[in-house]
């Protein structure tokens, strides 16, 4: 069928030459240390376990972040109701104001150098000890507060989140921002405090 | 767990398609209950099932891989990929189909991709070189000074890789035509052509061996 001319000597050697040999007894050592794990089945409890950990934790933290939230809106809506003789440091120069800020606090306002003709600055009350600061000023003729705390480590920057009516909140650069007014329908108008027109 | 795998490896003397006989193993046989029973339990993350494969092929793949590479370090490598392979793989095995070819065909994949890896080239370049400008004189006098098998496996392992695994898989295995063709997804006629070439090499180079030039085996 497929005629071969190999000579017996030849057949012969190669036959002796490229015998069979014994593997070395480390070979086994060599796949037991590249082994991978073999397919197995998947442990459908285990997955439903740890979807149900995940999901927990996520709504732990969600809830964390929407009572820290909680509390500066709380404190906003308060101080929007409150007089404004209780504020500790009236001012009306936003450089002042900023550096008051950043000494009592160590939070950075990022407050226009110029306020815009709308915004009449009133002054800053610290909240909870040195937690944060409200800033109490007028948009229009509406009294309007922003209240800046620092964010937890885990807190990227995020966009606006409307609160409840009239009060908006996000995390920008660290620290949280919390923005009252009397009417939501000024709060564009109080973003000037630190925006441009 | 029962291990009766070794029953399929016990080599015994067959006829190949060209009717000559050679040691040949079992590569066509059909599995028995126990042994599907070990290659399902590996299938299914057995370890215990996956070291009773590894204790029964362990010699051939290695000798294969040797044989081919010509080297114990690349052989070892080999090895390895080819068992790393059959674990992760073993999915891919149908039943009815020979293990043995299957694995076989593991064990040249992993011995072509290491050539691939172009970390052996020498063979190739050696052959070329000696086909050239190397004067014969120069190689029987090498030859002369090795052990024979040495020389047979030096010479063998100069071979190009299609001629080589042919040659490995013939006089390593005593595989016949026909199987060698189902391994390497080739027509029988190709196995003979590839044979033959190589034959005609290797009576070339070895030569001195016939003339009782190189060694006790002359």
């Amino acid at each position: 069928m497929h005629k071969q001319e190999t000579h017996p000597w030849l057949e012969s050697e190669l036959q002796r030459g490229l015998r069979p040999v014994t593997a070395p007894p480390e070979l086994w050592d060599r796949v037991k240390t590249g082994q991978v794990a073999p397919p197995r089945k998947t442990n459908q409890k285990l997955v439903w376990a740890t979807a149900a950990t995940v999901v927990l934790i996520a709504v732990g933290l969600s809830s964390v972040y929407r009572q820290s939230f909680a509390g500066d809106e709380a404190a906003a809506l308060q101080a929007l109701a409150a007089d404004s003789q209780r504020i500790a440091f009236h001012c009306q120069n936003p450089a002042e104001l900023r550096a008051w800020v950043r000494a009592k606090t160590g939070l950075d306002l990022p407050l226009r150098a110029q306020s815009s003709p709308s915004i009449e600055l009133i002054g800053a009350q610290m909240i909870d000890g040195s937690r944060g600061v409200e800033v109490a000023y007028r948009a229009g003729n509406r009294d309007a507060v922003l209240v800046v705390s620092r964010a937890d480590a885990w807190s990227g920057n995020r966009p606006h989140t409307r609160g409840s009516g009239n009060v908006s909140s996000w995390v920008m650069d660290g620290q949280r921002y919390t923005l009252a007014s009397n009417d939501p329908a000024d709060l564009q108008l109080a973003c000037k405090l630190c925006h441009l027109d | 767990m029962p291990f009766k795998l070794m029953n399929n490896l016990s080599s015994k003397t067959g006829k190949d398609s060209k009717g000559s006989s050679v040691p040949t193993d079992s590569i066509g046989m059909v599995l028995d209950a126990n042994d599907r029973e070990v290659i399902e339990a590996c299938r299914q993350g057995d370890a215990d099932a996956f070291r009773a494969l590894f204790e029964a092929y362990k010699d051939r793949v290695y000798s294969i891989a040797l044989r081919y590479s010509g080297n114990p370090a690349a052989a070892m490598d080999i090895a390895q990929d080819t068992f790393l392979k059959l674990l992760s793989r073993i999915g891919d095995y149908r039943s009815e189909a020979s293990f043995d070819s299957w694995l076989y065909r593991l064990v040249v994949n992993s011995c072509i991709d290491d050539q691939r890896r172009g970390r052996r080239m020498t063979p190739f370049l050696d052959g070329l070189l000696d086909a050239v400008c190397a004067p014969a004189e120069s190689v029987l006098h090498r030859l002369m000074r090795a052990e024979t098998a040495q020389s047979v496996q030096d010479v063998v392992a100069r071979l190009a890789p299609e001629h080589r695994i042919v040659i490995v898989l013939r006089y390593t295995e005593g595989l016949s035509y026909d199987e060698i063709a189902k391994i390497l997804g080739c027509s029988p006629g190709t196995v003979a052509s590839r044979l033959n070439r190589a034959h005609k090499i290797l009576e070339r180079r070895l030569s001195h061996l016939r003339n009782g030039e190189g060694g006790p085996h002359a």
